[in-house]
């Protein structure tokens, strides 16, 4: 029965790890979570059988990845948490950054980034690399979590009835070439080149974005595509964010004038639907001087651009990386995304329930005015979270 | 045809079981024996104890069985009619699904040292629905409950440190709320 037999100490304590593991495989996440915590082999099984999904876990947002204008490798503003930190240096990467080489993000997608070197994919958390054909330790089991799309489709019909995509799968531990039927025909389609390296994972399928905000939503078990049409024709300049946040699949836009809006993709009843979720004006929070990392909790780690630097002036004394503790409320709301404006570069978090936007300061590497004085910003950003497995 | 063939099984405490070869050979462990010609004297068990030992070839015993019955049912070939017969009480051939169902589900009731025996007893005698079914059966005791529960159904001691504790709770804060 289920009653449990308290106090005696119980042999089950003492089952073999493989046992043990066999045993939470037939657990959901939830229960695989709980049962992480509750000894150490557990938790060790759990963690070596690489049991818990990335891409069933729930949000844990450890920062957001930068890529600035003339710099060559990303840095991460990487939340006040008290979970291990992830850190967003890059010198475990085979090639060092120097004057020609870049290690700069093309895409995020479960706590995989998509690096422009040689199309290699890196894993922040576990500070593991791969090159095209090397695997992840952790891919082997299931493909999904990692598996990392980057639209390559440019024909001319879009969308197109067939779309042929760059896979990531870590089923057969390289990129691939994978065609995509599309599942429904749409309306009102138009041509356009925008493409965002967005991609994110849910219940199964992955979102991408496509050309002219389409958003791409791949089933990879049944190799069909369907295009959903963006709510609004965005603005070509208007800063547009694909992601997932607890209640599901978004989009937020926010234009030059500091508008935010979000939309929730609503997948019941077998189709999607949009609808506004939220609509504001960022302006009034952005009013800040824009070079000041003021008072936001978040920390700009700024450590890649030492790497940088070292290798430039190897005798120059390095900043130590700072990590303030701040006391906040971070750790427990529902930021889901950090959606950038140009105009003030400074980086917001929202509040998913509350509606609640935070300015979270500002963020730009040490000596950033050498580089990039005439136009300094950020070109892309990419709310990562860290896929520990 | 005679009577199903026989086989001999000890367990470590030097306890005798007579058990059809059919209900045997459900462990691969010792099909591999008999297959190996071992089978002389009785097949010893050295790592089963009698009480656990029991406890499997009664489930052996009663899917082996059903296996016949379901066989004999289906084809009504000439060797299926009679091997059914030394277990104690099958006849009923159509509801054999959804009696082995509740046998299966009655038979993991037991507490938790039992089933932490049969675990080991079927991994060893490689009875592989049997390890499923015993595996299922402590994945459903751990689900809904929190570790504090979890750890005192299988009476586990808590090893992690206070600051471990924490740390992984707010890794997995989700999960508790």
């Amino acid at each position: 029965m289920d009653q449990p037999e308290e106090s005696l100490p119980s042999r089950a304590a003492l089952l073999p790890d493989d046992m043990i593991a066999d045993i939470l495989t037939r657990l959901a996440p939830r229960g695989l979570a709980v049962a992480r915590a509750v000894c150490m082999s557990w938790r060790a099984a759990v963690g070596g059988g690489r049991l818990l999904r990335a891409d069933l876990l729930p949000l844990s947002l450890a920062g957001i990845f930068l890529n600035f204008k003339y710099h060559r490798s990303p840095e991460l503003f990487s939340r006040p948490s008290t979970c291990p930190r992830v850190s967003g240096q890059m010198g475990y990467l085979p090639h060092p950054v120097t004057n020609f080489t870049r290690a700069c993000i093309l895409g995020h997608c479960n706590g995989l980034l998509l690096l422009d070197v040689d199309d290699h994919v890196a894993n922040p958390a576990t500070r593991a690399w791969a090159p095209e054909v090397i695997s992840f330790p952790h891919v082997k089991f299931y493909w999904k979590p990692s598996l990392l799309v980057y639209p390559t489709v440019a024909e001319a019909e879009w969308p197109s009835p067939r779309c042929v995509l760059r896979v990531f799968s870590s089923r057969v531990n390289r990129w691939e070439e994978r065609s995509f039927i599309r599942e429904a025909t749409i309306l009102g389609m138009h041509r356009a080149s925008v493409e965002r390296p967005y991609s994110t994972c849910s219940r199964g399928a992955l979102y991408a974005f496509c050309q002219a905000y389409y958003v791409m939503r791949i089933s990879m078990s049944r190799n069909k595509y369907r295009a959903i049409k963006p709510p609004v024709s965005f603005y070509e300049n208007a800063e547009v964010y694909l992601g997932k946040s607890e209640k599901g699949v978004y989009i937020a836009t926010c234009d030059h004038h500091g508008l935010l809006q979000v939309w929730m993709l609503d997948e019941s009843c077998g189709r999607m639907e949009r609808f506004m979720k939220h609509n504001c004006n960022l302006m009034y929070v952005l009013r800040q001087n824009y070079y000041l990392q003021a008072s936001g909790p978040w920390v700009l780690q700024n450590v890649n651009y030492n790497l940088y630097r070292d290798h430039l002036f190897p005798n120059s004394i390095k900043a130590a990386l700072v990590e303030e503790k701040y006391d906040w409320d971070s750790d427990n709301d529902n930021v889901f995304l950090g959606n950038e404006d140009r105009a003030e570069r400074h980086h917001c978090g929202h509040h998913w329930n509350s509606s609640k936007v935070q300015d979270l300061g500002n963020m730009y590497p040490t000596e950033y005015e050498y580089f990039a004085d005439m136009w300094p910003d950020i070109d892309v950003s990419f709310p990562y979270m860290p896929s520990w497995t | 045809m005679a009577s199903p063939a026989m086989v001999t099984l000890i367990s470590s405490d030097d306890a005798r079981f007579e058990v059809t070869e059919a209900a045997a050979t459900m462990s691969q462990t010792i099909r591999h024996m008999i297959e190996d010609g071992c089978t002389d004297g009785g097949i010893p068990l050295p790592n089963v104890p009698a009480r656990t030992l029991a406890k499997v070839l009664e489930y052996c015993n009663k899917h082996a069985a059903a296996t016949a019955a379901e066989s004999s049912a289906a084809g009504g070939a000439a060797a299926g009619s009679d091997s059914g017969s030394s277990s104690s009480a099958d006849s009923a051939g159509k509801d054999d699904g959804v009696d082995l169902a509740s046998f299966d589900k009655a038979f993991v009731e037991v507490d938790t040292d039992t089933l932490y025996d049969l675990l080991l007893a079927a991994n060893y005698l490689d009875v592989k629905t049997l390890l499923d079914l015993c595996c299922q059966k402590v994945a459903d005791m751990i689900r809904g409950k929190t570790p504090e529960q979890i750890r005192q159904t299988f009476g586990i001691k808590n090893d992690f440190s206070p600051e471990e504790e924490e740390k992984i709770r707010k890794e997995n804060q989700w999960a508790f709320e």
